[in-house]
């Protein structure tokens, strides 16, 4: 009888770790927009970070779930997605937002607030799995 | 890298006449690894791409963190275990284009022949493009395949199976004038 429990028990426990497994592997990629954000910043103020010092606003922005509050430079749609450019304040570059789920496109030369994932420095401060914040 | 950027640069500061340079933020780069046991995709929808027609030169970059898998764990591994993302955050491109482009509207189908740096690798790589010239706008297509092995992505043998030894690649995007 004693056996009979202790195989069972170790039968329900292989399950247990193999449906942990299972939904660990297969969990849905967590997106910024279900995270509070980290840092509150505006456009400029991280444009200018990263153009200042690409490293050391890596260090400070990098990886981390930001607020940025911009003015809408340009918009562009491909297919469903849409980019919001928001303006670092000078020579055209900015703050590229790439949105994520069905989003409305925001009017150019409005000020809005973007919470997604800053995930460095090309021509622009890229930020990803961007939505846009009513406040 | 100096020649990628000077590609780019000259392109966002040429202001051209009948649209010879051509740039976007926003290209699409998407990767399929198809096996029989798993089935792994992958999108980076913010390339920074540059093509200046006089010169038939192309030039594209990416940051690797901007490719988005559907699972987590994918998108992790992908960044910390294979591309080291941290180490070699992006990628680059460089090419010549081989055929004609008009300057009327049309589908231009060409070769573009360049190089392609990741991981800290540069490979050379070859690929059909397709060139649709539109009112106001330049819309690009192209597909090739890498190895992962020729940039010197080690694929663990426990997991090996699941990642193909050969990934299609698809590249899309909408070029403006500048």
């Amino acid at each position: 009888m004693r056996k009979r429990i202790i195989i069972f028990a170790g039968v329900i426990l292989c399950l247990t770790v193999m449906a942990i497994g299972y939904h660990l592997y297969n969990m849905p990629r967590t997106t910024a927009a279900e995270m509070s954000a980290d840092k509150l910043v505006s456009a400029k103020e991280l444009f200018d970070a990263y153009t200042k010092d690409e490293q050391a606003a890596d260090v400070q922005y990098g990886n981390k779930v930001l607020e940025i509050t911009g003015a809408v430079l340009d918009v562009q749609k491909n297919g469903k997605d849409i980019s919001v450019l928001l303006s670092g304040g000078g020579n055209g570059g900015g703050v590229n937002c790439t949105m994520v789920g069905d989003v409305p496109a925001p009017r150019k030369g409005s000020l809005i607030h973007v919470k997604g994932r800053c995930t460095g420095f090309l021509m622009d401060v890229s930020i990803i799995d961007a939505t846009i914040v009513n406040k | 890298m100096k020649v990628l950027y000077s590609i780019i640069l000259a392109s966002m500061l040429y202001i051209p006449t009948q649209a010879q340079s051509w740039i976007t933020r926003n290209g699409k780069i998407s990767f399929y690894s198809k096996t029989p046991m798993e089935d792994i995709k992958a999108v980076n929808s913010q390339v920074f791409a540059a093509i200046d027609v006089s010169k038939k030169t192309i030039a594209f970059t990416l940051l690797q963190k901007n490719f988005l898998f559907e699972k987590q764990l994918m998108q992790e591994h992908f960044n910390e275990n294979y591309i080291e993302s941290d180490k070699y955050p992006k990628a680059q491109f460089e090419g010549t284009i081989t055929g004609n482009i008009g300057t009327t509207p049309g589908v231009y189908k060409v070769q573009v022949d360049g190089k392609l740096t990741m991981h800290g690798v540069t490979q050379p790589v070859s690929m059909p493009a397709e060139l649709n010239l539109q009112q106001g706008k330049l819309v690009g297509k192209s597909a090739f395949s890498i190895k992962p092995s020729d940039y010197n992505i080690k694929i663990p043998s426990l997991v090996k199976d699941k990642i193909a030894a050969e990934i299609p690649v698809q590249v899309s995007a909408e070029f403006l004038p500048k």
